[in-house]
């Protein structure tokens, strides 16, 4: 009985949103990130003088993680997990939940995304280093969508009135 | 979801930069002097260190083709996909060691080393006769060449039976890893090959039962469509072979180029893979216009040493993939 009030408990459904934004589009950049730089190696490996520009292609699909940590801070410390204390019932605390969900599908799924199209503008970069901007702008494009997905998640997180 | 190769991709976009394109190739076979056109390839990562005399650059590039395949190796964790480009030069071996065996002449010096199996291994396994060592198409063929040849005398079996052999075994590992690109090259190619040795069998020795034996299954054209045309005209062969029109066109009408123009086409299908970013595709080509690269080089130099003018070697160099 404990176990399922437990599962119910405000502050453990916020926590479970929290972990969801960050964990999900934290393995999005991570993947994006180790494709994209997992072909920048492969460039440098043959001319190390492009590094530099590709190091900014490889960073790309890591803000998808950055924005799940943003949403997962907020959610902590909107739960008083940070702070003084909040009471939080069972809804606010599913409502958080549901808040995470966003930015952790959406990172997840772009960041790999991108971490692809980041990769396939190093080879872009790798023929031709003047490209950069070019290779930038269609990986960029995909950031689109992880920054929706951190806007509604914003959005229903400052919704969710507690206290 | 198909497997990418985000490293070894990017590593062979850069290389593609350091191809020679088609106006380098018409450059190097309009140049006077061996000296420039050596300077030149060596910019491109020819070693001509390794040689004394310039007469000796199949020396430098068999290195450089054994380095292509040191590369593959090295990028591609699969034996599978590897072993697709390899196996052609473990057929290679195979054929040069037993049509050496029924002369009774050394082989050693010509073995390659680009194979799946290593050229001492090769020559080991066939001397000993350890064939169970190899896979069972391998050793199949190598049965059944040593029998044909025993029934014929004619080495040209031996040659037919260990391609045929060597195409099945590319077309199944390609089945296996089930890549579109891959498996289409494989069809088109056996395709082409069959055309080639259609024409030529058609021309040199008449008889049917000759393409028979060199036939490759695997590709779109069937045996039976063949063997209905072995003695069909010549101007209705195009519509009998739907779909490979130009070449056939070609073999009729141009027949001395028709390797070139088979060339050509492969290379226009390579292609293709420059559009493709992350998956195997790229590394494929890339395979394919090396492979081109060398037989370029060799087409320059063996007119150069021989006097043949810019005009003639240009005639005969292959499309260029970049």
């Amino acid at each position: 009985m404990e176990f399922l009030a437990g599962l119910a408990d405000g502050r453990f459904l916020a926590i479970l949103g929290a972990s969801i934004a960050i964990i999900f589009a934290g393995m999005g950049s991570a993947r994006g990130t180790s494709i994209a730089g997992q072909a920048a190696a492969g460039a440098v490996s043959e001319d190390s003088s492009k590094f530099g520009k590709l190091l900014v292609l490889q960073l790309l699909p890591g803000t998808q993680g950055l924005y799940g940590f943003i949403i997962a801070f907020l959610i902590l410390s909107k739960a008083g997990l940070l702070g003084a204390s909040v009471a939080l019932t069972t809804g606010q605390g599913f409502q958080l939940l549901a808040s995470g969900l966003a930015i952790g599908i959406t990172g997840l799924v772009s960041g790999i995304a991108q971490g692809k199209a980041a990769a396939a503008g190093v080879g872009v970069v790798a023929k031709n280093a003047d490209d950069l901007g070019k290779a930038i702008t269609l990986a960029a494009i995909v950031e689109t969508y992880a920054l929706l997905g951190l806007l509604i998640s914003f959005l229903a997180y400052n919704g969710v009135v507690v206290g | 979801m198909e497997k990418i190769y985000p490293y070894a991709v990017a590593k062979i976009r850069v290389k593609e930069g350091r191809l020679l394109t088609k106006a380098n190739l018409e450059n190097l076979a309009s140049e006077k002097s061996i000296d420039r056109i050596v300077s030149v390839l060596r910019e491109r990562g020819y070693d001509f260190d390794i040689v004394s005399r310039y007469e000796d650059y199949g020396t430098v590039l068999r290195k450089t083709q054994e380095d292509l395949y040191k590369l593959v190796k090295e990028i591609i964790d699969e034996k599978d996909v590897v072993d697709i480009f390899l196996s052609k030069n473990d057929y290679y071996n195979i054929k040069l060691i037993l049509k050496n065996q029924i002369e009774n002449k050394d082989y050693k010096e010509n073995l390659v080393d680009t194979g799946s199996i290593s050229k001492e291994d090769i020559a080991r396994i066939m001397e000993n006769e350890e064939y169970d060592r190899l896979d069972d198409t391998t050793k199949s063929a190598i049965d059944e060449a040593r029998k044909m040849y025993e029934k014929t005398k004619m080495p040209f079996v031996i040659d037919a039976i260990l391609d045929r052999a060597c195409f099945n075994k590319m077309r199944n590992l390609s089945k296996m890893i089930d890549n579109e690109f891959i498996l289409n090259y494989i069809t088109k190619l056996i395709d082409i090959t069959n055309i080639q040795a259609f024409f030529r069998v058609r021309k040199m020795y008449k008889k049917p039962e000759i393409f028979e034996i060199s036939y490759i299954e695997g590709g779109k054209i069937s045996l039976a469509t063949f063997m209905e045309n072995f003695n069909e005209d010549e101007q209705n062969l195009k519509y009998k072979f739907m779909g490979f029109s130009d070449t056939i066109e070609q073999a009729i009408y141009n027949y001395k180029n028709l390797d070139i123009f088979c060339d050509n086409y492969m290379m226009n299908y390579m292609k293709e893979a420059k559009l493709k970013s992350l998956t195997i595709e790229p590394i494929v080509a890339y395979i394919y216009a090396k492979k081109t690269e060398f037989k370029n080089i060799r087409i320059i130099f063996t007119g150069k040493l021989n006097g043949i003018s810019p005009e003639k070697i240009k005639e005969r160099l292959r499309e260029s993939y970049v």
